[in-house]
């Protein structure tokens, strides 16, 4: 009598993980960046910035003259360290911002 | 002793030598900065020809070369960076009558170079850089080739047979919109096989001009750039035996046109170098054009494995060649 009932919970529980994962928070952090001039230097500075682990996703704005780091569900930002790796792709750290937004 | 065309191909080939990271110059780039840990890769096609011969063997000197550049970012502000010529050079002339043809192909001499940013100004939009850089060009070729009229002059061995040292400085100044390089540099080279290439001291110019888009849009667009470029190069005289030979070295003024395509992950660029004025010494040949095409690659070392192989097994299929 126990045996289906808990056949029953477990896919319960399996239909709802994708609605769990749906409206999860995450952090994103902008920051701005002095000396970014062309493409090839913004893609280095992307794949430097993913070096933290904790960074899923980031994207340089030529135009607006900065990147947007976000961050994976559950992490915490460390804006020394994004700004330190920053300095090492060869460019100049300015202000940074965190927000949150819902993953999708 | 024979002019040396080639001195002047040689000075354009290894000042092909350093990093890659915008829109670089095409005709020397020791300019623009690679991100710690970043390796880059270059590839550049480089054809010359001299016809221009003052001299009545009516000598044409054709150069075909591959510069393959590889380039790493120590630190932030330290760059190493080198240099493997593949050449295939082509010489013929009128001797008694009749034509007759040398040629020869193989790696050129390998060439290192370290570079140091050591001023460096970044603001919104813009960047300033001043970056002092030192290589040196080992002799990986072969400098003893040969053909069934005996040894190789030194324009066509493949190789100098010497240690030649290469100094200078680049400034650069970078926008969104256009971009401007200056280069000074000055190459010493040692002595082999009782003969020493005349040394290069060369003044770079470069201005590049954002054509598209005309308006950013976001993200990371991918960018079209025209340039001109400038290249006043000074060759001293080749010493042949402790001698200086009059029929080599001069001054030449290039100006090259070029156009690059440069994305997130890739560029590719093309010009062409056209001598506007040469003083050169003697009956040395002069230079026509030197065109110049190729790709550069923002890479993981797994792939610049991958390309060195595929380098490695084409150029296992090339041999040496003589027509007469």
């Amino acid at each position: 009598m126990q045996r289906p009932y808990l056949k029953h919970l477990a896919a319960a529980l399996a239909l709802c993980l994708p609605l769990m994962a749906f409206g999860a928070e995450r952090q994103v952090v902008d920051i701005a960046v002095k000396g970014m001039t062309c493409p090839l230097c913004a893609y280095g500075l992307e794949k430097s910035l993913r070096k933290a682990d904790e960074v899923d996703h980031a994207a340089a704005s030529l135009k607006d003259q900065n990147v947007r780091i976000e961050l994976k569900p559950g992490t915490q930002p460390d804006i020394a360290r994004y700004k330190q790796l920053i300095h090492d792709a060869g460019f100049t750290p300015g202000e940074a911002k965190v927000s949150r937004e819902e993953t999708k | 002793m024979k002019p040396r065309p080639g001195c002047i191909a040689t000075a354009a080939l290894l000042c092909a030598a350093a990093g890659a990271a915008n829109a670089a110059p095409l005709t020397f780039n020791t300019a623009l900065p690679i991100s710690k840990d970043e390796w880059i890769l270059r590839e550049q096609f480089v054809y010359m020809k001299s016809t221009d011969d003052p001299s009545p063997m009516n000598r044409r000197m054709e150069v075909s070369g591959l510069m393959s550049v590889l380039g790493y970012g120590v630190t932030r502000d330290f760059a190493v960076f080198a240099v493997l010529p593949y050449a295939d050079k082509r010489l013929s002339m009128n001797v008694g009558g009749a034509d007759a043809t040398r040629s020869q192909s193989g790696f050129g001499d390998a060439m290192f170079m370290g570079r140091y940013t050591a001023f460096e100004a970044n603001a919104t939009g813009h960047t300033f850089r001043i970056a002092p850089f030192l290589g040196v060009k080992a002799p990986t070729g072969d400098d003893h080739a040969s053909d069934r009229l005996g040894r190789l002059p030194p324009m066509l061995q493949p190789g100098s047979g010497s240690w030649d040292w290469q100094g200078g400085a680049v400034a650069s100044f970078q926008s969104l919109d256009w971009g401007w390089d200056v280069q000074l540099a000055h190459q010493r080279n040692g002595e082999a096989n009782s003969f020493r290439a005349g040394a290069v001291s060369r003044l770079d110019l470069s201005v590049q001009r954002r054509l598209w888009p005309g308006t950013l849009g976001e993200g990371v667009p991918s960018f079209l750039y025209g340039g001109l470029e400038a290249n006043l190069i000074h060759v001293a005289k080749d010493r042949v035996n402790g001698a200086d030979d009059p029929n080599s070295g001069g001054t030449t003024l290039f100006l090259t046109p070029t156009v690059q395509y440069v994305t997130r992950k890739w560029v590719v660029e093309a010009g062409i170098q056209i001598p506007v004025s040469q003083h050169l010494n003697g009956s040395a040949l002069r230079n026509d054009y030197i065109l110049t095409t190729g790709f550069r690659l923002n890479l993981g070392i797994r792939i610049i494995w991958l390309l060195y192989e595929i380098e490695r097994w084409a150029t296992s299929k090339t041999h040496n060649g003589l027509t007469g």
